[in-house]
């Protein structure tokens, strides 16, 4: 293809980008006039909301955050071309990026327009959603659907791949564009499950509810993604890298679907509409057939060598496997019931536990493996060493499972034994080399240690208790005493509240602490705000229950343990993946 | 070099096969162990149930059944609009758990009295969570 080509193709995304920039400036417009007239603004906005809230409830439901991530997926491609002008894979790129954006935008018109009006104009909007008038909740969306699309780039790229060959030029913009999209993916998570804790108010982070499921697919298959490329780029299976890269797109196409369709009983319901997931699932099954019917015409042609017997590259390809079984579990778990109501007509829903108690074992194992690989010297024993090592270490775990002993309390004195040797080493090599080799990989998979540490931690020891107590009184719980201070009602903007003061006494420290009860003004709808006190340990949660006719007030009191360590850990991740990305060199 | 590359390739592909079995088994015991039949109501009376199995029931709260008994026990009744089930639970109900609106209760079924005993309760939250009326300017 020639440069005038490329150049004139850089133009038509720009005017593509342009464009959308205008629909949706136009659609926020309306939400900032409360142009009550607009069914999407009158669906999701009202007079008494506050301007801040009606800019976000422009993605807070379906039609608007579709387009959003239309408009992402514009710009992204705009980024792409910016950055990499010139590059030989771009007009594949392109090609295959107007292809994805030419779907949604057909999905968008014809299922999904948010600028349908009435004929007659209402007085007020219905206002927003109250539980999505929280700040968390309105970066999260944006953030998750650039995820989203950041994928879909570095799909095209794969693709790109595919048809020219993979050299050098193409792996550096892939790992980059994979690092943002992992980084930016795992950001979305990390901010749904601290809404989930600090807004929702049941008290956990991650339910293992179908909606959160979903976004773990491609997450996984991003992480697996990521670190194929550091082995593919020694053309070390590389049609595996390409297949895995395809695969995490679909994946977020299957995402899509199954929140966007209802299909899943899920706590978490979003506005549902048959069409659209008929819509959906055509279109994952387009794409699907498409690029892996590519994929295996062209796979045969992909150079691809088998790594050493226990080499680095070795232990990458296992580290592959075990994320690959995870996200076989989880997509089981996730997907099965869809499959016996289908064809049994029966619903069914499974239970947080077999999540838990499959993917535990793999994550100890997962550890073990990047923990091996940090010491070369551990592989350098014979094969029947080896044999002999996992058999015995799968003996151990079979032991385990059955005797019932408490596999979680095993598994945290082995994470904190990993934890303190990982640690050791990281600082043995600070002190005598002065830096450390790789920093980014060592301190990403310290967090992710740390990680496992605080959630099972949290599984392990928190506790909870549901009370009725009137102001002035006192209960005792786990060496803690709680007292319900008292109870006084304030007013608001857009809604009235009831605030309830405790304090907790836990041995000689005294914290206080605010929990809430919101009655919204338009539709009288009820939220609670969670009062929490947080410390590196354990956290102080209570949620303000119901009123009782002799003035009691239920609550919900528990102990959270590892919180803010997930929350540490969970930043420490995200920070050595953004610096993973951005740094120059190799990987 | 060849050889030695082809039983790498061995190894891995049995390694691979020995993994996929025996996850398949892990996954198919997880499986029986933790699947719940989500029921409603009229699901419920149609079909016979043992009293020990545990089951999570969805439906709708009725309007206007919501009760505090003693204590913390609360009853309301589920409802998918044509049978209804009345719901006992103890402790605290979820903040976004109101009349006429979703609700996924987990527990079983005290077949005496008729009622449904949870242990868990999670209500729905959703985007459109408001019964929609236009007041029209002319």
């Amino acid at each position: 293809m020639s440069k005038k080509h490329s150049n004139f193709g850089t133009k038509l995304v720009l005017a593509n980008f342009a464009t959308l920039i205008i629909c949706c400036g136009y659609l926020f417009l309306q939400f900032l006039e409360d142009n009550f007239s607009f069914i999407y603004v009158f669906e999701n906005s009202s007079i008494l909301l506050p301007t801040f809230y009606k800019i976000s409830a422009f993605w807070s439901a379906h039609e608007g955050s579709f387009l959003l991530m239309i408009l992402f997926l514009s710009g992204s491609m705009f980024i792409n071309n910016f950055f990499f002008s010139g590059q030989d894979w771009m007009p594949i790129s392109n090609a295959t990026l107007a292809f994805i954006l030419f779907f949604y935008l057909v999905f968008q018109i014809f299922t999904s327009n948010p600028f349908l009006t009435f004929d007659v104009l209402p007085n007020n909007g219905t206002d927003l959603n109250p539980l999505l008038q929280d700040p968390l909740l309105v970066i999260h969306p944006p953030v998750l659907f650039a995820g989203y699309v950041f994928y879909a780039v570095t799909f095209s790229l794969v693709i790109a791949g595919m048809f020219i060959g993979f050299d050098k030029k193409l792996f550096q913009s892939l790992k980059l564009w994979a690092g943002v999209s992992w980084f930016t993916l795992t950001f979305a998570i990390l901010l749904g499950s601290i809404w989930a804790y600090y807004e929702l108010g049941w008290g956990g982070y991650w339910f293992w509810d179908p909606v959160e499921n979903v976004v773990l697919l491609p997450w996984l298959a991003g992480t697996a993604f990521t670190h194929s490329l550091i082995f593919s780029k020694n053309k070390i299976l590389l049609s595996w890298m390409v297949f895995l890269g395809i695969s995490t797109f679909l994946l977020t196409i299957l995402a899509s679907f199954v929140v966007r369709s209802g299909i899943l009983n899920s706590v978490h319901s979003f506005a549902s509409d048959p069409s659209r997931g008929v819509f959906l699932l055509s279109l994952f099954g387009v794409f699907a057939f498409a690029s892996l019917a590519l994929f295996f015409s062209k796979s045969v042609f992909l150079q691809s060598e088998w790594p050493k017997l226990l080499s680095k590259q070795y232990l990458l390809v296992l580290n592959n496997v075990v994320l690959l079984a995870i996200l076989l579990i989880v997509f089981l778990g996730t997907l099965y019931p869809i499959v016996t109501e289908v064809f049994y007509g029966q619903k069914l829903s499974i239970g947080p536990n077999y999540f838990s108690s499959l993917i535990t074992p793999l994550v100890l194992i997962l550890i073990t493996l990047f923990s091996v690989e940090q010491f070369p010297k551990l592989l350098k024993i014979n094969k029947r060493k080896f044999l002999l090592w996992v058999l015995s270490i799968a003996l151990v775990v079979i032991i385990i499972d059955f005797l019932k002993i408490s596999a979680l309390s095993v598994g945290l004195y082995f994470i904190a034994l990993v934890l303190s040797i990982l640690l050791l080493k990281a600082l043995v090599e600070l002190v005598t080399k002065r830096q450390i080799n790789i920093a980014h990989k060592v301190l990403g998979h310290l967090s992710v240690v740390l990680l496992t540490f605080a959630v099972i931690a949290n599984h392990q020891f928190s506790e909870s208790l549901d009370v009725r107590l009137k102001p002035g009184e006192e209960v005792e719980f786990s060496n803690t005493v709680v007292r319900l201070d008292s109870v006084d009602v304030e007013g608001e903007m857009n809604f009235d509240t009831v605030v309830a003061n405790f304090s907790i006494q836990s041995g000689k420290t005294q914290s206080n602490l605010k929990s809430e009860k919101r009655v919204y003004k338009i539709g009288g709808v009820i939220t609670s705000e969670t009062g929490i006190v947080s410390t590196i340990q354990r956290d102080y949660h209570i949620v303000l229950g119901d009123r009782f006719q002799d003035g009691s007030w239920s609550i919900r009191y528990s102990i959270n343990y590892g919180i803010m360590l997930i929350w540490i850990s969970s930043i420490l991740l995200l920070f050595s993946m953004l610096y993973g990305t951005i740094r120059r060199h190799g990987y | 070099m060849i050889r030695k590359n082809r039983l790498n390739k061995i190894y891995l592909i049995i390694f691979f096969l020995l993994s996929v079995g025996l996850i398949t088994f892990f996954i198919l015991r997880a499986l029986e162990k933790n699947i719940d039949l989500y029921l409603t109501p009229s699901e419920v009376k149609a079909a016979d149930f043992n009293q020990f199995d545990d089951f999570k029931l969805g439906g709708m709260v009725k309007v206007g059944s919501l009760q505090k008994l003693e204590g913390l026990e609360i009853s309301f009744i589920v409802t998918d609009f044509q049978s209804e089930m009345t719901v006992i639970y103890e402790g605290v109900l979820p903040n976004l758990f109101k009349e006429n609106s979703g609700v996924v209760a987990t527990g079983s079924l005290n077949p005496e009295q008729n009622q449904f005993i949870a242990t868990e309760i999670l209500a729905k939250h959703d985007e459109n969570y408001m019964p929609v009326k236009i007041e029209v300017q002319n």
